[in-house]
């Protein structure tokens, strides 16, 4: 990380330029080249329209930043991703394993409250993840593990120990642009999951009690993280029988089938410890095979397909996973979730067809190639151009989007503490899903309107006030403190001085800020009531002009919608 | 109008404001006219086989399936209760012995076997494909069947909602808040227009930072309501018709649900003193807003509260009997609150789930989704100290298993429960199959339970 004033410096400089820019863009003039130096230096001629990039940028990563714009405007988008898909991994913290009972291992008093916040709540986690989200440049990488959590959920609801959590977030990280049967086997198999919906120490049927498997893995992984509850064709769309009624990918009775299939596996054993039959709960490392817990029969699958079962829970499940991946659903289910979570929520199913066809074949003939679709999700014709396709596209930002949009736009420095309340006081915890539901259903709808809108359910009365009010603490608000007992704390603080330069000229400075927030559609009469509201505050107090413009601005519809 | 709102929103004058009318209790809806409706929605799927048990010989299908295992309800651990002839035919879980006053005092009642059917449904008729709602036994499927009882109209409404729209002109005659108010998040139960409904936090402020009088705070007021009344787009529209509801009531109703240090004492609160739970906090708040009601004037007010955390399919027992301890807790201080001030006759609490648990255990102590489960139905109005329905036939594969789990086809619909809530709630005849759409193709539209 450079060093805060050097890059206070450099980023009220570029602001400055962006403003002239964007300002330019609305007028219609050249965009000017900036006159720094080492700015000439990096000059290139724009592939890219400045709408366009920020719409991207809103996208693939938490936000624009005035300097992310320059750069990809130049880079060109391809190139763009490419070298997103490859940048390394920004991680989340190496935890050690700790036991599984918080008193035995963290002591009472301010220490032990120290120890329980590092080991046994999700602090270090979310604090990272913010700062991840704000700070590094492997953006589309941790912006699809985002979204890939949100689609495999696991909650510190039901385990808050740091360490398990920060492992399979990591292991999201590692998987974002991997192969989906991959993604689905190390869910499958992580003991976070494992615990989560109760797939480790699920046994087969105990006959002599008649004790039927643990239903719950099979269950969510088919109703959830592949295949979902009907059948869908290659766009998306819902095949239906003669009476118009969905039919069902499943019922009842596979999901007894898939429970038998998945009985058999266990935590790992911890290191020094005998291993038993069923080992406790430990999170480190995938869950390991118990041949005699595992229900070796005959199953009747998906599809009516049988399997003849195998002794051998490994090899049992990777047939079972195969099945799952090759069912046709796969492709335009998973393709839906994602385009949910980056680009719109009410894809066409035009959309969904092109990228699902990517999902079946990357064109090199790889199925599940997870790189490619998203790829082919952000560089989509319906996704791409100076303004959104259509007044259906676009999607309600999210609490945790709202917030890193907000500050990467406008140049905020945090450490992420005070993000975490700040997002689950709008109902987005950081990884403490309420349930395996996610935060929002991706089938919430409009009231009336037949349209998805998946963020919008997490939006009430309530929340829609948390929500302004999160801006209004950023904006107006005063700084907040690093925390003295988090090591390298920064605190959140924001300064917007570069843009007092504008503040006798309202219309200037709500266009110069519109360039990056709303990549440069504010409707007339919407900038025009910020202009008045900007003119209001005494000419004399240009900091109060610009906050004014600031808030207004995300606070408003405009901003509140990446479209 | 627009204006009054817009002082109401600046805190201060709406504080002001809403102390006034309390100090004058202006009598815009007496206290006989009023009535409320509160649904404790128990997220997850409660497992009612473990509240409530029979004593008499079918006592030996519950041990058959659940004796020996962490679920066990042993018959000398239940709490009789006893009917008016002194006959106790089933017994309380202990945990929920906070209720067993309500019970003697006839304001508690059980609703045996009632869930998510479309049409009446045996064993056989289930096994022969009869038609039943979709995707029973998911949990977000069956949170909104039991929420909004199917897809009904353009606007999917939320059932709630529609029994608010179903009010005649008397009881819908407007107060200041819209008659819906859930203090448990945005629910299906009265999604439909979000204009007609209210989320009020269960802890904490309901209101917006810089509200202040000045001139500059005014005009980006003014500024921010414009933003959001200009917005074209349907998505930017209805989130700014939750923003614009929210600014509208924050400033009158923060004060009444946050009552500000120095307040009078409340008898609404005081009997929630020694109460922790968040289930608690939200019917503190429903408690608070009944005691304000002449100030809201609205006569008729629907509140949906909640406790989640029932999906236990690993060790539930220790889990299970915490939940519906708090839950016990909760509903007995809400019940003092009301019988405090005076409403226990016109203030009606029920229970609802996504579904029930299976009676059999699954391999790790715990139990997986169900179907028709038992609720409670409490408050003045209830003809307590009964039960209501029949109790499922506890044989897995017996009479009334939808499978060999021991999942029960429900014997009472939803359609048949929500339909005895909108009767005494007002709605009337002709308005019962708007709000419970499948009630045609039962027997009952009064089950009895409320006078």
């Amino acid at each position: 990380m450079p060093a805060a004033a050097a890059h206070a410096l450099r980023g009220s400089r570029w602001l400055v330029w962006v403003v002239i820019a964007a300002a330019c863009v609305l007028a219609g003039c050249a965009t000017p080249r900036p006159d720094q130096p080492d700015d000439v230096a990096a000059w290139r001629p724009p592939k890219h329209s400045l709408p366009d990039t920020v719409r991207l940028l809103e996208q693939s990563s938490f936000g624009p930043t005035p300097e992310a714009v320059e750069r990809v405007r130049r880079q060109g988008f391809t190139a763009y991703l490419d070298e997103q898909l490859r940048l390394s991994v920004s991680r989340m913290p190496v935890l050690p394993v700790v036991d599984n009972d918080v008193n035995k291992h963290c002591e009472l008093g301010e220490l032990g409250r120290l120890c329980r916040r590092e080991h046994y709540s999700q602090f270090l986690l979310q604090t990272r993840f913010f700062q991840n989200a704000l700070h590094q440049p492997d953006q589309l990488r941790q912006r699809v593990a985002f979204a890939l959590g949100q689609i495999f959920v696991v909650s510190a609801r039901k385990n808050n120990r740091a360490y398990a959590m920060a492992r399979y977030q990591q292991m999201l990280l590692d998987s974002a642009f991997g192969n989906y049967r991959e993604l689905l086997e190390n869910v499958t198999l992580s003991p976070m999951m494992g615990q989560y919906l109760d797939m480790a120490n699920n046994e087969r049927l105990d006959p002599r009690r008649g004790v039927p498997p643990n239903e719950n893995f099979a269950r969510e992984v088919l109703q959830l993280f592949s295949v979902g509850l009907v059948q869908l064709h290659p766009d998306g769309t819902l095949h239906r029988d003669a009476e118009g009624k969905p039919l069902p990918t499943y019922g009842p009775a596979e999901i007894a089938e898939f429970a038998r299939a998945f009985t058999g596996w266990t935590y790992a054993a911890r290191p020094g410890v005998k291993p038993l039959r069923r080992n406790p709960g430990h999170f480190d490392g995938a869950l390991v095979p118990v041949a005699d817990m595992h229900d070796a029969g005959p199953k009747r699958l998906l599809q009516g397909m049988q399997i003849a079962g195998s002794a051998d829970p490994r090899a049992e499940l990777a047939q079972v996973l195969d099945h799952i991946f090759q069912h046709p659903n796969v492709g335009p289910f998973i393709s839906r979730r994602l385009i949910q979570h980056l680009t719109t929520s009410h894809p066409s199913p035009a959309y969904i067809a092109r990228v699902a066809r990517v999902f079946g074949d990357n064109g090199r003939r790889v199925r599940g190639d997870l790189g490619a679709v998203v790829r082919a999700i952000l560089l989509d014709p319906e996704a791409r151009g100076d303004s959104p396709s259509g007044p259906q596209f676009g999607k309600l930002r999210e609490p945790v989007l709202y917030v890193t949009g907000v500050m990467r736009a406008l140049g905020a420095r945090s450490d992420g503490v005070d993000l975490i309340a700040q997002s689950s006081g709008m109902e987005q915890n950081v990884f403490v899903a309420p349930t395996v539901f996610n935060f929002f259903p991706p089938d919430y709808e409009l009231s009336g309107l037949g349209m998805n809108a998946p963020e919008l359910a997490i939006v009430d009365s309530h929340t829609s006030l948390k929500r302004a009010d999160f801006a209004w603490r950023l904006i107006f608000g005063r700084p907040v403190p690093p925390d003295a007992t988090l090591p390298g704390a920064i605190g959140t603080q924001l300064s917007l001085s570069a843009w007092e330069a504008l503040a006798l000229e309202p219309g200037q400075l709500v266009d110069g800020l519109g360039g990056l927030l709303l990549h440069a559609r504010l409707p007339a009469p919407s900038r025009q009531a910020i202009v008045q509201a900007v003119t209001a505050v005494p000419a004399s107090n240009p900091a109060q002009r610009v906050k004014t413009a600031a808030y207004l601005m995300v606070a408003g519809p405009q901003y509140q919608v990446q479209r | 109008m627009r204006r009054r709102q817009l002082l109401d929103c600046l805190g201060a004058a709406g504080l002001l404001s809403a102390l006034g009318h309390v100090a004058q209790a202006a009598p815009a809806s007496s206290a006989g006219n009023y009535k409320a409706l509160v649904c404790v929605f128990l997220f997850g799927g409660n497992d009612g086989n473990h509240m409530v048990v029979p004593l008499d010989e079918r006592h030996d299908e519950h041990a058959r399936v659940r004796g020996g295992t962490p679920m066990a309800l042993a018959r000398e651990h239940l709490l009789p209760l006893p009917g008016p002839d002194g006959q106790a035919a089933f017994g309380l879980n202990p945990v929920l012995a906070p209720l067993l006053p309500l019970w003697s005092e006839s304001r508690l009642a059980f609703l045996f076997n009632t869930g998510a059917l479309v049409e009446p449904l045996s064993r056989n008729s289930y096994q022969r494909g009869g038609k039943r709602p979709d995707n029973l036994f998911s949990h977000a499927d069956q949170q909104d069947f039991a929420q909004a009882l199917g897809d009904v109209g353009a606007d999917r409404a939320g059932w709630g909602l529609r029994l608010a729209r179903s009010l005649g002109p008397a009881d819908a005659a407007p107060g200041r808040l819209p008659n819906l108010i859930s203090l448990a998040g945005n629910q299906r139960f009265m999604r439909g227009d979000v204009r007609a409904s209210l989320v009020l936090p269960a802890r904490g402020n309901f209101a917006l930072s810089g509200t202040g009088a000045d001139a500059p705070s005014a005009a980006r007021m003014e500024a921010l309501r414009a933003l959001w009344a200009q917005e074209p787009t349907a998505l930017g529209r209805q989130a700014g018709d939750i923003v614009a509801s929210a600014l509208d009531a924050a400033g009158f109703v923060n004060p009444l649900i946050n009552p500000p240090a120095g307040a009078a004492p409340s008898a609404a609160a005081a009997p929630f003193a020694a109460v922790r739970s968040d289930l608690g906090q939200q019917l503190l708040r429903v408690a608070r807003l009944i005691e304000a009601r002449s100030v809201v004037g609205n006569r008729r007010q629907i509140f949906f509260v909640s406790l989640g955390g029932f999906d236990n399919h690993t060790n539930q027992r220790a889990e299970q009997d915490r939940l519906l301890g708090e839950l016990a807790g909760a509903l007995k201080a809400f019940d003092d609150a009301m019988t405090a001030l005076g409403v226990g006759q016109q203030v009606t609490a029920f229970t609802l789930s996504d579904f029930a648990r299976t009676h059999k255990l699954n391999n790790s102590a715990g139990t997986d989704h169900g179907w028709g489960n038992h609720h409670l139905v409490l408050g003045g109005a209830v003809r307590g100290r009964q039960t209501y329905g029949r109790y499922p036939n506890l044989a897995l594969g017996g009479a009334d298993d939808a499978t060999k789990e021991g999942r029960w086809i429900p014997g009472t619909s939803y359609d048949e429960y929500v339909a005895t809530l909108a009767r005494w709630f007002g709605a009337d005849q002709a308005a019962l199959a708007g709000i419970a759409p499948n009630l045609g193709r039962f027997d009952r539209s009064d089950l009895g339970f409320l006078a």
